[in-house]
């Protein structure tokens, strides 16, 4: 609304004009350019983090190839070359595993007409926490849920199953060896949406060091072979594609939580 | 003179391969390798501890990479330039890593992959 005052001849104020106006389109629409704004960077952030992996990670398959074929010309016995024979043979197994990673990040980015529907989230955790029976065991691991039985989720199946499996095996296999690892799943509502929250005590994230790129593809912070670096990455895809969002606090030496904000 | 190398990489099949490219060159006497740059800094760090003549360098490294290895290194012994000769080696082809890298007094060079056996007998030749 706007007010202004009309004056003659310089005395007190003759009359008052007001104007007011519906501003909610032009709100409306200034927050739908914001969003759409913010989609297109963080789109423009993944295709260049796509780029980075493609000439990177497949570069380092390419040149070790080339790299065995001069020592292969270079050989001066058949069993030498029969060993470059070999290397190769591992460059193709692992070209083809950097193949398959790729080709599953791109699936989930473009997959637009992928099934949603209401999920009840007890009943597929209880159904990794089954498939994670014997390294909860071996761990002798203690797991809390307070997972409310209302607690329902728009979102895909498939998603749903590697996202709860990805958290919850990270939890166990990041546990802190002096100590029993404690694992909290809780469900609650922020805002009218579910917060789905997988606490545990293990051995936390330097989040000053790696926060940024924790779900970056090939980030991988630890020594473990079996760290490969593509886990946080695919969930943190599969909730972007759903609408929803991962947040992490962590320390070190005490534990990390994620939090999974669905979206209606 | 008995010229040691050191090779940090995580990438096992390239340790592997320029195991057998060091071998070929010919040059040096003694090779270690690290998939770790973390564990090759706990070594180095001391400065009593002999650098190897050549460090051949990944910069794409989970847990510590290359340039923190050394930025780390290089404060506990300042006078790491001339204690050994770093390359940068990696299969980025990316300017900005290139341009990173000629930004550090203590980089010798930059080799993007495939090290060949002819580069690396002139590097170690020049050291």
């Amino acid at each position: 609304m706007t007010v202004s005052t009309l004056r003659e001849n310089g005395l007190g104020p003759e009359e008052h004009v007001a104007l007011m106006e519906d501003v909610t389109e032009k709100r409306l629409s200034e927050l739908n350019l914001n969003k759409s704004y913010e989609m297109v960077m963080d789109q423009n952030k993944r295709l260049l983090n796509f780029s980075f992996i493609v000439s990177h990670n497949l570069r380092s398959h390419s040149s070790n190839i080339q790299a065995i074929l001069n020592l292969y010309e270079l050989a001066e016995s058949e069993d030498e070359k029969e060993s470059y024979v070999q290397l190769l043979s591992k460059v193709g197994a692992a070209l083809d595993r950097t193949l398959f990673d790729l080709n599953e990040v791109v699936s989930i980015q473009t997959n637009t007409d992928i099934i949603v529907e209401p999920l009840l989230v007890s009943g597929y955790l209880k159904m990794t926490l089954e498939l994670l029976q014997v390294r909860i065991q071996k761990k002798k691991a203690i797991i809390r849920q307070e997972i409310p039985g209302e607690m329902l989720v728009n979102f895909n199946p498939a998603y749903m199953e590697s996202i709860l499996f990805n958290f919850l095996s990270n939890a166990l296999r990041y546990s802190d060896h002096q100590r029993t690892p404690e694992i909290l799943i809780s469900g609650t509502r922020e805002n009218g949406n579910w917060v789905l929250e997988i606490s545990d005590n293990g051995i936390g994230i330097d989040m000053d060091r790696h926060g940024e790129q924790l779900f970056g593809m090939y980030k991988s912070f630890t020594d473990s072979p079996k760290s490969r670096g593509m886990g946080l990455f695919i969930t943190k895809n599969q909730m972007d594609a759903m609408g929803g969002r991962v947040t992490v606090e962590s320390q070190v030496g005490i534990g990390t939580t994620f939090k999974l904000h669905f979206s209606i | 003179m008995n010229k040691e190398i050191c090779v940090i990489d995580d990438d096992h099949i390239y340790q592997l391969i320029i195991e057998k490219i060091i071998r070929r060159a010919a040059i040096f006497v003694k090779s270690t390798a690290y998939r770790n740059a973390g564990h090759a800094y706990q070594q180095f760090k001391d400065p009593e501890f002999p650098l190897p003549h050549l460090i051949l360098l990944d910069i794409n490294m989970p847990l510590m990479d290359g340039w923190e290895f050394i930025t780390q290194l290089s404060s506990c012994r300042p006078n790491l330039k001339n204690e050994t000769k770093i390359y940068i080696v990696t299969s980025s082809i990316a300017t900005a890593d290139k341009m990173k890298a000629a930004s550090f007094k203590e980089i010798a060079g930059f080799l993007s992959k495939p090290v060949s056996v002819q580069k690396l007998k002139e590097i170690g030749e020049q050291i």
